[in-house]
């Protein structure tokens, strides 16, 4: 199939005072036509930072090193930034983490759905309040009632309801989801994914779903990347990761989600945390966690391969040199 | 904020300093605006037999009808040959409300009808040294010393916004450039700078030259405090939340600075606006005064003033100090209307 965003090799750094902090350290994904990509990992372990790098969105101190990010046969690495001007948005566009904060609190949201359509086209005023009216609409919002209303006036769900629509609102080929559903209630999350399965389904987009919950994965995504610090570490099929995962973080990670049969027994939990990104170990990133380390893990990261078809890992334990 | 214009507008009207400061400055600007028709004379109307005439004592009650009326004011001379003025109550002299006299314009429309007037001169609040009278100057005055202020603050506040909200939201070299520059400016002692800035300019000028260079010098002082506050702004700004995703929806630079950076600092803006009019009044007063400002015969609060520098003609002639009282008036307003529009736009009050 093809791809339509690939990314090769790429690696963020932050310098702080002199010192380098490697985010996102080789990074090599690539996104399909039309397929839902989930993007799972801890908390700091590179997924906002390297999706940002896409966008190039990132302010001081944070800097692309190296690297290629092919949009569509152009790196976007290399383009002008007016012409980035013109891709964020119509062509890719992103759904932030926190829905409430990213709409400006002074304007309503017809307001600024209407600025985001004004950013990519010219189109006559008349015409932009339509194409409002029926992006509010998709999204299952009353436009009557919510066009001119101000976005404390709205719920959590109504936000990111408007959220999405911003997002779609230009038709982009490609949407990255930065946890759309984390700020939101278990209900309110179901209705979003149900939502987005919706959309995805009459309008054709790719979607990169990045996530730190795999159970979310598993209702909305056909492929899954397992992301460690600042490097991926297994993607597959959501059905194998779900089936037979190999790599023994994302075994790790699947043993976290909690299960309402073992009432009150004590959750899982995978020992220590990411490791600062100041200070990496050597070899496998994940050695000083890792349940099954072998020796060799501590002095040589194992190579990203594909073991089996569409099964990609990069483990020690599985053969890799 | 735009939202809760109504609640705003509710607020200040309750809050009562606010309100009768709100009022005085309606009532000037309105004088001003009709300032032929509100003034009996013109501004250079003179009648050298009446100089330093003091202000005209006026009758409310004729009998028991209230119907203000006045008597002609005659003079003799005392031993140092001055001027004593004296009441001649042969005849009374009845004001008339609505009478036509010289003819004027106002914008597009042509009139002679005059607020009040009468058969004999009437100087309300007295005559200067050529016998013109003092009310008129002060309302004609009321044109120069009030507008500047608006036109003054609009200039600075344009400089002021677009140059501090550049600085703070592209930061760097530029923002270290802009800042520094800045600060060279208000390091310079104002009423200084002013002065040496009004010397550049040619001295023979005429006074619609000389109000808008004074305009332009006192924006080119004031911008500098302005494009610092809106600095620190832009500066928190930035990093908020919508501003990238603004950026990530592919709004220019440009784009943002107008539509999610400026709006934001409006509460800050109408506060500091009503807070700095008084300047500009008072900026003007002072030029005008020291004769470097408006010339005669046009005139302006401050140049009025000018001619109660000498402690004898206050003596003799204290009404000559009125256009004072209203420069404390306009000040007085402002800056009570400043301090309320700042509680009342300050979020902790809610």
């Amino acid at each position: 199939m093809e791809n339509i965003l690939e990314i090769k090799n790429l690696h963020t750094y932050f310098y702080i005072d002199s010192k380098i902090i490697k985010a996102v350290e080789g990074l090599n994904l690539s996104v399909r036509k039309d397929e839902i990509l989930g993007l799972v990992g801890e908390s700091g372990c590179g997924k906002t930072v390297s999706m940002h790098s896409v966008l190039r969105l990132l302010k001081e101190p944070a800097k692309i090193v190296k690297g290629e990010i092919i949009f569509n046969g152009i790196d976007l690495l290399k383009i002008e930034e007016k012409d980035m001007q013109k891709i964020r948005g119509k062509e890719i566009s992103i759904i932030f983490q926190e829905p409430a904060s990213s709409l400006d609190p002074l304007f309503t949201v017809g307001y600024q759905l209407e600025e985001a359509i004004a950013n990519s086209n010219k189109i006559k005023k008349s015409d932009r309040r339509k194409i409002v009216f029926e992006s509010l609409k998709k999204v299952k919002l009353d436009p009557k009632l919510k066009i001119n209303s101000y976005p404390f006036r709205l719920s959590g769900g109504e936000i990111q309801r408007v959220v999405i629509a911003m997002a779609l609102i230009n038709n982009p080929k490609l949407i990255i989801a930065d946890e759309p559903t984390t700020s939101l209630d278990v209900t309110v999350q179901a209705q979003i994914i149900k939502l987005l399965k919706g959309l995805k389904e009459g309008l054709r987009f790719s979607m990169i779903l990045i996530t730190h919950n795999l159970s979310l994965c598993y209702q909305l995504v056909d492929r899954i990347a397992i992301m460690y610090a600042g490097r991926l570490v297994e993607l597959a099929s959501s059905e194998i990761i779900f089936k037979e995962p190999l790599h023994p973080y994302t075994k790790a990670l699947l043993a976290c989600i909690p299960d309402l049969k073992s009432y009150r027994e004590p959750l899982y939990n995978i020992v220590g945390s990411v490791p600062d990104p100041k200070s990496k170990p050597s070899g496998c990133f994940f050695n000083p966690r890792c349940p099954f380390k072998l020796d060799i893990c501590k002095f040589k990261y194992p190579d990203f391969i594909e073991i089996k078809e569409g099964h990609f890992l990069s483990c020690h334990l599985y053969g890799n040199t | 904020m735009i939202l809760k214009c109504d609640t705003k507008i509710k607020r200040l009207i309750k809050n009562r300093p606010a309100f009768f400061s709100l009022l005085i400055i309606s009532i000037l600007y309105i004088l001003s605006i009709f300032a032929p028709f509100v003034s009996p004379y013109d501004f250079d109307e003179e009648d050298r037999s009446l100089s330093y005439a003091p202000p005209t004592k006026i009758y409310l009650f004729d009998g028991f009808k209230i119907k203000p009326y006045f008597y002609k004011l005659n003079y003799r001379f005392d031993e140092f040959n001055r001027k004593i003025y004296y009441e001649d109550k042969s005849k009374k002299y009845f004001i008339k409300f609505f009478k036509r006299a010289n003819p004027y314009r106002i914008l597009f429309f042509k009139s002679d009808i005059h607020l009040f007037g009468a058969d004999e001169k009437i100087y309300l609040l007295g005559a200067d040294y050529r016998g013109r009278d003092i009310f008129s100057r002060i309302i004609y005055g009321s044109r120069v010393s009030l507008s500047i202020g608006l036109i003054g603050i609009f200039f600075t506040f344009f400089i002021g916004v677009f140059i501090g909200a550049i600085s703070g939201y592209f930061g760097g070299f530029l923002d270290n450039l802009i800042m520094r520059l800045c600060e060279i400016i208000m390091v310079i002692p104002s009423f200084y700078l002013l002065l040496s800035l009004r010397s550049i300019f040619s001295y023979s000028l005429t006074s619609i030259q000389i109000y808008f260079i004074i305009v332009i010098i006192m924006s080119l002082i004031n911008w500098a405090p302005i494009a610092r506050v809106i600095r620190g702004m832009a500066l928190s700004l930035k990093e908020k939340e919508f501003v990238l995703a603004s950026k990530a929806l592919g709004s220019s630079d440009i784009k943002i600075i107008l539509n999610h950076i400026i709006p934001h600092t409006y509460p800050y803006l109408i506060t500091s606006l009503t807070l700095s009019i008084p300047s500009y009044i008072l900026g003007e007063s002072a030029l005008s005064m020291l004769g470097l400002g408006i010339q005669e015969p046009y005139v302006s609060w401050g140049n009025l003033l000018s001619e109660a520098m000498s402690i004898m003609q206050i003596k003799f002639h204290p009404w000559i100090l009125f256009p004072g009282f209203f420069i404390f008036l306009a000040v007085f307003a402002f800056n009570v209307l400043g301090q309320s529009l700042r509680d009342i736009f300050d979020p902790k009050t809610y």
